[in-house]
């Protein structure tokens, strides 16, 4: 008999998880395709980046050009390589990715907000995304796995002086950014929460949010669930894009940031449960 | 020379107007992060304000000791009274 209480019940998740799924009757065997394929693919993920980080990365971090043009390279690269991984995953039948609305991630310097369900979600919009970057766990550039990957995009880092300002420079040199305002996975035995830092950023960059849903079916890939109990399915990711929303309501003259941020996220949260 | 009560009103008042917290969710040991959601961008502001107020500088290695209500009001205290 397994033992339920220690994995998340998809069923009991909040709007954005499908519900009536039943998590135990999907499980694949041990020793399928699908388990052996999902090991691969993680295999494939953690060997590929530590190789890249390690040669590809740094090489290109020493090479002697502008800092403008190795982040610039860098992050093509960082990108064309995570559409070449997804086609992998697609390629084993382990997921299927669909884009709607792509159009409206096509603009220099978007702020690009998402809700975070799985574990491979900032694979899929870098993917999608030739020149961006993102706010990182410092341990990044002391972990050989992305250490050199790091350097070389010139991600900003969570611990420098000022991220939000390092981001909002960022935007204003019409790169993206991407941030994912729950800061972690979706718990779905936890209420729906944005913290501000979108928010913030958005109001410093006076930058209008490009917001992305993502959504799994089945919910997979989630927090708590161990890797080797693979679905019996193919996992159909929708990255649904969305047009931008304007920032112009909340920067008018008098407006007290920290209200606006507590608003902006507000109103973002709303948007995203009504997905 | 401000009283620590008097400084407590004042921060309320701030509270208040900066965050939209409801004066009658603030208690002296209210933790700013835990349950009044006041976050370190949101500190950053309140120090501006303060300083506005005050005319004293809180200087930011003091907000890491910071996790209370009661504790703004102790940093405050020591400032305004002091010399300079």
């Amino acid at each position: 008999m397994s033992d339920s209480s220690t994995r998340t019940n998809p069923s009991q998740a909040h709007k954005l998880s499908k519900d009536g799924y039943n998590y135990e009757a999907d499980l694949a065997p041990r020793l399928s395709w699908k388990v052996i394929s999902t090991g691969l693919s993680f295999a494939i993920f953690g060997l590929g980046g530590l190789l890249l980080s390690l040669t590809v990365f740094p090489l290109i971090y020493i090479t002697p050009i502008s800092r403008a043009k190795r982040q610039r390279i860098s992050r093509k690269l960082l990108s064309h390589l995570f559409k070449v991984y997804v086609r992998i995953m697609e390629s084993f039948g382990l997921i299927k990715l669909e884009v709607v609305g792509a159009e409206h991630l096509k603009a220099q310097g978007q702020l690009v907000v998402a809700n975070h369900p799985s574990l491979l979600d900032v694979v899929y919009l870098i993917s999608l995304i030739e020149n961006t970057t993102s706010i990182v766990k410092s341990g990044m550039w002391i972990n050989p796995f992305t250490a050199g990957t790091v350097l070389a995009t010139h991600y900003i880092r969570n611990d420098a002086d000022d991220p939000l300002a390092d981001s909002a420079q960022a935007l204003a040199d019409d790169d993206s950014l991407i941030i994912f305002p729950e800061g972690t996975r979706t718990d779905p035995s936890k209420p729906f929460k944005f913290q501000r830092g979108a928010a913030n950023i958005a109001l410093l960059a006076k930058k209008d949010i490009t917001p992305v849903t993502i959504h799994s079916n089945p919910p997979r890939l989630l927090k708590n669930q161990p890797w080797y109990e693979a679905s019996k399915q193919t996992l159909h990711i929708t990255l649904q894009c969305h047009p931008a929303i304007s920032i112009a309501p909340y920067i008018e003259p008098g407006a007290i940031r920290s209200k606006m941020a507590r608003r902006l996220t507000r109103d973002l949260e709303a948007f995203y449960l009504q997905q | 020379m401000q009283s620590k009560e008097q400084i407590y009103q004042q921060l309320v008042d701030v509270m208040e107007e900066l965050f939209e917290i409801p004066a009658a969710e603030i208690t002296p040991e209210s933790s700013l992060n835990d349950d009044l959601d006041i976050d370190s961008i949101d500190a950053v502001d309140m120090a501006v304000k303060l300083n506005e107020i005050t005319g004293k500088k809180i200087r930011p290695d003091e907000f890491k000791n910071i996790s209370t209500v009661n504790d703004v009001v102790d940093v405050v205290h020591q400032l305004v009274n002091s010399d300079s």
